[in-house]
């Protein structure tokens, strides 16, 4: 039995807006164990993104986590004050976004950004995260690292933008990964590398990863268990196996009929 | 939209503002208590403060200064919006041009867009009304035709994002001339930006108009303008205050309003565009 | 039905204060194709790969540098202004983006009847009845007709730009990702429409897509695309099943196919 690394209870997350009071995510609970991978699933404005930002306490105004219960290592999350939050972030729990471009900053390069991550949490040398920097690029495959540590992020590819988004997740070791669709925008091809990277990380280090997607093929392929997702609340979770095999809510059931499959004639 | 601009307190009150003045200009021969340009010599009558017999006073010439203000309005507020109107023209026609066509005409006007911002405008008028002496008439066209260029440049770059949209190409697919393109597809969607710079504008227009009067080259006495009336007060400042305050505050006031109206527009317009 | 020979489109690379032309983007390279009567052809492609300048060729939305499209034998790049009006009710084109397809300061019923509006010739009457039929058609009610695109789902606005498209009752139809930007749920209903609407209405349909699985339950034949040239065409089951092309080969082993148990293990 594995342990539970992070467990959320209960979570609602609220939208107090001029137009009327949105509930992003209600009453949401869900656990992911150590080094599982935990797909949260679901269409356009279920929540899940929502969800992961909850987890990182990253809900600004107008929105608000309004009740329930984030325990991530047996410690509360929401009873953290500001400052122990800001060491949890990106230390113990890492974010990748969807879109590198608005997530990396335009003016740094690559190489001050994952180093500033570095050095933000630890107390080494310049010189050590510099080398700390090249050695993740690496990792993430990144050719020629040494090159890219001085580019900015607008010279990269959408997929190398993505890989320096990894690294510098990657940076501190964190305990969970929380991906929210870091693949949506990239070309099918680019797509499979980034996955195929993803599981390379899971293999490697044991790490916990929550990834949000609306793509049930990514799903199938990268998480353990799975959470889908319905105008904020969670429908159905369970192991990938029962999802897909023996799904028991309807709505669970009309996703994965609707999901586009190459029809069996046409598989080689 | 329209439930938008008229929940807003700011822009309630510009509007409010604005109506009063213009209906105070439109109602003047109603309203005014005394001819306006009635001499009273009588050195009684002359440099009253404001009283029952006359609201605000009299300045040097013994003439009601309410009267006169009433008047003046008419006169400051007309030539704001006939200016205002000549602007709106000559910037969408060019705009439109520039923005649709692209091209060679997209070059010409831009590059006459930018000379004309070259000069200093309010010294331009100043130069063109010495010339052409200081008709009223003139200087609606004066500065219609020195103020158009900032709408010109908002119709141009809404054009050129629109025309890229899909709902353009979708038109084009279906045959529509580029003339209807431009005029039932395009603009419908550009005018938004454009009101609120010829707002605005209106509120620049209406400055220009009284800098000129007050310093002479604009509406001339005895016809009577919130800047000539500023004018001649000010030799008065210390003995007739009612002189410069009221219609100062007169000016301030309208200006202030027209400003709130067009910031408030400019502010409902702006999330919305991140809307569509 | 349509023959599209040597097509090639050729953007200006352009640098420098004075503009000069430094090189191309060679959006579509040599690009030939047949489509017959009553066919849909999939024009497949990652992004950057030259489908989407190809469909508005076709159309003659954008002028060719050389080439030729031929509709029913006629070269359109050759038509005259008043011809090319008339080939126009024949050849239509449906959009990605529901939002942006459809102008937002018209109503539904100016939308859908723009394309009788710009013929002329039409009565009130006629346009008012062809409106209904074509909102019929694809599924939505004729009280629509007052309404605004902003009031609509995505996929009640997709369906608006159909009836758009088929109000002129065209022979040919581009569409160019039209549930690429779709919700999966919404997805299958939208294609159930377009195959349907092929059906009733006798359509050939050029169907632009990225996603090998949502185009393989549609189409009869399949080009690849990539790079502005096509690497590879053939009927559905030759191309899926046994492709030849090693990028046509990557891309279908690049889709993350929705089943569990379909897990590739080892990274590339």
């Amino acid at each position: 039995m594995k342990m539970v690394l992070l467990e959320v209870k209960n979570l609602n997350t609220y939208f107090f807006t001029q137009t009327g009071i949105r509930e992003a995510v209600k009453d949401v609970s869900f656990s992911v164990k150590m080094g599982e991978t935990f797909g949260l699933v679901g269409e356009s404005g279920s929540g899940k993104s929502v969800t992961a930002l909850s987890i990182l306490r990253l809900i600004y105004e107008p929105g608000r986590i309004v009740s329930g219960s984030i325990l991530f290592d047996g410690r509360s999350v929401l009873a953290l004050s500001r400052e122990e939050m800001r060491g949890v972030r990106g230390k113990d729990i890492a974010m990748v976004f969807q879109e590198p471009l608005a997530a990396l900053n335009p003016v740094m390069t690559i190489g001050e950004q994952i180093t500033e991550q570095i050095l933000a949490h630890k107390k080494v040398s310049k010189k050590e995260a510099k080398a700390r920097a090249i050695e993740l690029m690496d990792e993430v495959r990144l050719s020629r690292p040494g090159d890219i540590f001085h580019e900015y992020p607008h010279r990269l590819s959408g997929g190398m933008r993505q890989r320096a988004m990894i690294a510098m997740a990657l940076s501190l070791r964190p305990k969970l990964l929380i991906a929210d669709e870091p693949t949506t925008a990239l070309d099918v091809t680019i797509q499979a590398e980034i996955l195929d990277l993803f599981r390379e990380i899971k293999e490697k280090h044991n790490m916990s990863i929550l990834f949000i997607t609306h793509d049930f093929g990514i799903v199938a392929q990268l998480a353990d268990r799975v959470g889908v997702m319905k105008k904020g609340t969670i429908v159905e979770e369970g192991s990938v196996d029962d999802i897909f095999y023996s799904p028991k809510d309807p709505y669970t059931k009309e996703l994965l009929e609707a999901v586009p499959k190459i029809p069996k004639e046409l598989r080689a | 939209m329209s439930k938008e601009i008229f929940k807003n307190k700011q822009i309630l009150f510009g509007l409010a503002v604005i109506i009063l003045m213009y209906a105070v200009a439109i109602l003047a021969p109603f309203i005014a208590t005394h001819d306006p340009n009635t001499l009273n010599l009588d050195p009684k009558e002359r440099l009253l403060p404001p009283s029952k017999a006359h609201w605000l006073g009299t300045d040097d010439l013994g003439r009601d200064l309410y009267s006169r203000m009433v008047y003046g309005g008419r006169i400051s507020l007309s030539v704001g919006f006939i200016a205002v109107l000549i602007l709106f023209l000559i910037g969408l026609v060019l705009g439109v041009a520039a923005g649709y066509y692209g091209g060679w005409v997209d070059t010409v006007i831009m590059r006459l867009i930018e000379v004309m911002l070259c000069f200093p405008s309010f010294y331009f008028i100043l130069m063109i009304l010495a010339f052409l002496g200081p008709s009223i008439f003139y200087i609606m066209l004066v500065i219609g035709v020195t103020s158009w260029m900032g709408l010109a440049r908002f119709v141009r770059a809404e054009f050129l994002s629109l025309r890229e949209r899909d709902f353009t190409t979708a038109a084009r697919a279906l045959g529509a001339s580029d003339a209807r393109i431009a005029f039932r597809h395009i603009l419908p969607n550009a005018l938004a930006p454009v009101f609120v710079s010829a707002t605005l504008a209106l509120g620049d227009a209406i400055l220009i108009e009284s800098g000129l009067s007050f310093l002479g080259l604009g509406v001339q006495i005895p016809t009577p303008s919130w800047g000539n009336i500023i004018s001649t007060g000010r030799f008065y400042i210390d003995s007739a205050w009612w002189l410069t305050i009221f219609p100062g505050f007169a000016i301030v006031i309208t200006v202030l309003s027209i400003y709130l109206v067009g910031e408030g527009l400019r502010t409902i317009l702006d999330p919305r565009l991140k809307r569509l | 039905m349509i023959t599209v020979k040597s097509l090639r489109k050729y953007f200006p690379i352009k640098q420098g204060v004075l503009q000069k032309t430094v090189g191309f983007v060679k959006a579509v390279d040599d690009v030939s194709f047949r489509i017959e009567r009553g066919e849909t052809l999939a024009l497949v492609g990652e992004s950057g790969s030259g489908k989407t300048t190809t469909g508005r060729l076709v159309l003659r939305l954008l002028d060719a540098d050389s080439g030729e499209v031929l509709f029913d034998g006629r070269n359109i790049f050759d038509v005259g202004k008043k011809e090319m009006l008339k080939l126009r009710s024949n050849m239509q084109i449906i959009f990605q983006d529901p939002f942006s397809s459809l102008n937002p300061r018209m109503n539904v019923k100016s939308i859908v009847s723009e394309g009788l509006v710009v013929r002329g010739g039409y009565t009130k009457g006629e346009i008012d009845k062809w409106c209904d039929y074509a909102l019929e058609m694809v599924g939505l009610t004729t009280e629509c007709k007052h309404r605004y695109p902003h009031q609509f789902s995505g996929g009640e606005r997709q369906r608006i730009g159909i009836a758009r498209a088929i109000i002129l009752n065209p022979k040919f139809i581009v569409c160019d990702e039209p549930v690429s930007s779709l919700d999966v749920s919404i997805q299958a209903k939208i294609l159930r429409l377009l195959k349907d609407l092929k059906e009733n209405l006798k359509l050939t349909y050029l169907f632009i897509g990225h996603d090998l699985s949502v185009v393989a339950n549609i189409c009869d034949k399949v080009a690849v695309m990539h790079n502005g040239r096509i690497v590879e065409m053939g009927d559905v089951k030759s191309v899926y099943t046994n492709p030849r092309d090693s990028y046509t080969k990557k891309l279908l082993a690049s889709i993350p196919i929705p089943d569990p148990r379909a897990r590739c293990n080892t990274p590339r």
